[in-house]
């Protein structure tokens, strides 16, 4: 299907979006099972206002990101999770924990976070296109495989990390690891990811052209007149800093920012000047919808880790886009 | 009108020494790349779109060497076609076209008009990956055709080598008005049929060295091209005077009679 009104089906995912948001305001279930529908009160209204926010600034940063990871390395499989690089922000900053434990100073906390996450994230960044570098090129498989692995790697350091930690400092560990919204969310480390994810956003949207120019060849795409090294340099390291800020606000997130750009493209297209917002508004809308389906779903043991229904549901969309596009346009 | 110049370039390493003393295929007319896979085709177009720095020599576009022009800059006077399509996004036949102006002003009547040339018009709003290869072939010279300017340079790297022969005979029509609008265009090619439709020149490259440049009636002739290339060839009387065609028989066992 290809797409002659962009700006209708960036309409339709804004509105679906603001379907998942008025639900996770609007519809509460109650300790007996029942489901409540209408504005809870000033308090609790501030609780799901605050909860909506983080979502919908960390959907949107990992949304953003992933669309532009997918069309700079021409991989329908690319997103920061798969990639390893939001597990190298979680490693980040556990190590960064475990250091100022040892050196007996305060763990860094809010949007200080934000700082070893970017450490993280780019060094996993870096060496995820180390390794898949083949003859020049970036090798499709070896690039998912790669990242993998370095996110296998990284989520394992952030347990020994954890681990190692005396007991009294593990608070910050608890939940985070597999990503959470937290209940009261730092400011700071909000107000950063809100900005990284419109900054982000922004930059997709305005170099859209030069993106779409990318998902040629090397050599065709700089024949065109791209200048192919800057751009993707910028780009990675804007994806690097949207993700680390995600990171230091909710923890690592998984499958998002894949599924985020293949909701949207099946509305907007694949042109980025449209997709990258729309990728970041659907990304809003998923994580928001994650959140309050953890809300209503209680499987006995009180309520599920956001992390987990992202990893679940995700997980499988993610098999599913494997077997699709196996054939597609991964080259 | 932007010239071509090769100067001597020495590229890969010392392996490719492309040209001895100067060379410049000239504007206005077609010059077709011939020579065995492997001995360099491909150096040459890659050399000449900056892609790859020569190590002594130059290439020079306007005068200026090539690899050292910012890419929109070099876009606006060189386009090229690479030897296999690449679209690493689900995009559109028509957006892949409009891919050719990303650094030029926004023209949507040259990417209509590129469409109609390569017969691609009614292929238009299909997924670029739901074509053959010979079609994405297509889609990458309407490309490159979008992004052309009038006496800039044009090259193509076997550009036609999966494209039926209707549809060929449709492009090279098409890249030969672009050379008589004053175009200089450098294009690699095996298919010596394609060779004698397009090629006002000829240049031969072997194991990374000019073997032969000049006119195409005489270097794609039945007694040059055995020398050249290694291969029979059998002469036949076409629309543009004699063309020679590959004589594969030549080196069959014969059937006894």
């Amino acid at each position: 299907m290809m797409h002659r009104r962009p700006m209708v089906g960036l309409a339709l995912v804004a509105a679906v979006s603001c379907l998942a948001v008025a639900a996770r305001l609007l519809v509460v279930r109650t300790l007996d099972g029942s489901f409540l529908v209408g504005w809870p009160g000033p308090t609790l209204g501030q609780f799901r206002g605050d909860a909506v926010l983080v979502a919908c600034a960390a959907g949107a940063a990992l949304g953003a990101s992933g669309a532009i990871l997918q069309t700079l390395l021409r991989n329908p499989l690319a997103s920061p999770f798969v990639l390893g690089v939001t597990s190298g922000a979680g490693a980040g900053v556990a190590f960064a924990s475990l250091a100022a434990s040892m050196a007996g100073i305060a763990a860094p906390t809010g949007a200080a976070l934000g700082v070893p996450a970017l450490a993280g994230a780019l060094l996993a960044l870096g060496c995820v296109l180390l390794l898949s570098r083949r003859h020049g090129a970036l090798d499709p498989v070896t690039l998912i495989l790669g990242g993998v692995i370095v996110g296998a790697i990284a989520s394992a350091g952030s347990t020994v990390a954890e681990s190692l930690l005396p007991p009294e400092r593990r608070g910050l560990f608890n939940g985070w690891l597999f990503g959470r919204i937290p209940d009261v969310p730092d400011p700071g480390a909000l107000a950063a990811c809100a900005a990284a994810a419109l900054g982000l956003t922004g930059l997709g949207a305005a170099w859209g052209n030069r993106l779409d120019g990318a998902a040629l060849s090397d050599d065709e795409a700089r024949s065109i007149g791209i200048a192919l090294g800057p751009m993707r340099t910028a780009m990675f390291i804007g994806c690097g800093v949207a993700t680390a800020a995600t990171v230091a606000l909710c923890g690592p997130i998984a499958f998002v920012g894949l599924l985020a750009p293949h909701c949207a493209r099946a509305l907007v297209g694949a042109r980025n000047r449209m997709l990258v917002p729309g990728a970041a508004l659907a990304g809003a809308g998923l994580l928001t919808a994650a959140d309050a389906l953890r809300q209503w779903i209680d499987v006995g043991g009180g309520r599920l880790p956001l992390g987990a229904v992202t990893a679940v549901f995700g997980g499988v969309a993610f098999l599913v886009l494997l077997r699709r596009t196996a054939a597609g346009w991964m080259s | 009108m932007t010239t071509l110049r090769f100067q001597s370039p020495v590229i890969v390493r010392g392996t490719f020494v492309l040209a001895p003393g100067e060379l410049a295929p000239a504007a206005g007319r077609v010059t077709v790349l011939i020579g065995p896979n492997g001995g360099g085709k491909t150096t040459v177009l890659r050399a000449a779109a900056g892609m790859q720095l020569p190590e002594q020599g130059a290439i020079l576009l306007g005068g200026v060497p090539v690899h050292s022009m910012p890419a929109a800059q070099r876009a606006a006077r060189m386009a090229l076609v690479a030897q296999r399509p690449e679209v690493g996004a689900p995009f559109s036949v028509r957006d892949v076209v409009a891919l050719g102006r990303v650094s030029r002003p926004s023209a949507p009547e040259r990417i209509e008009h590129a469409l109609a040339r390569t017969g691609l018009t009614e292929l238009a709003d299909r997924p670029f990956h739901a074509l053959s290869g010979g079609q994405q072939q297509r889609v990458a010279v309407a490309r490159a055709l979008a992004q052309h300017e009038p006496g800039g340079v044009l090259l193509l790297d076997e550009a036609f080598a999966a494209v039926d022969p209707p549809e060929a005979a449709a492009l090279v029509r098409e890249i030969r008005a672009e050379a008589l609008a004053g175009a200089t265009v450098l294009a690699a090619t095996h298919d010596l049929s394609v060779a004698s439709a397009l090629a006002d020149d000829v240049w031969c490259i072997a194991g990374g060295r000019t073997a032969a440049f000049g006119d195409a009636r005489e270097l794609l002739t039945q007694q040059a091209l055995p020398r050249l290339l290694g291969v029979a060839v059998a002469e036949a009387h076409g629309a543009r005077g004699t063309i020679a065609v590959a004589d594969y028989g030549a080196i069959l066992p014969k059937a006894p009679r």
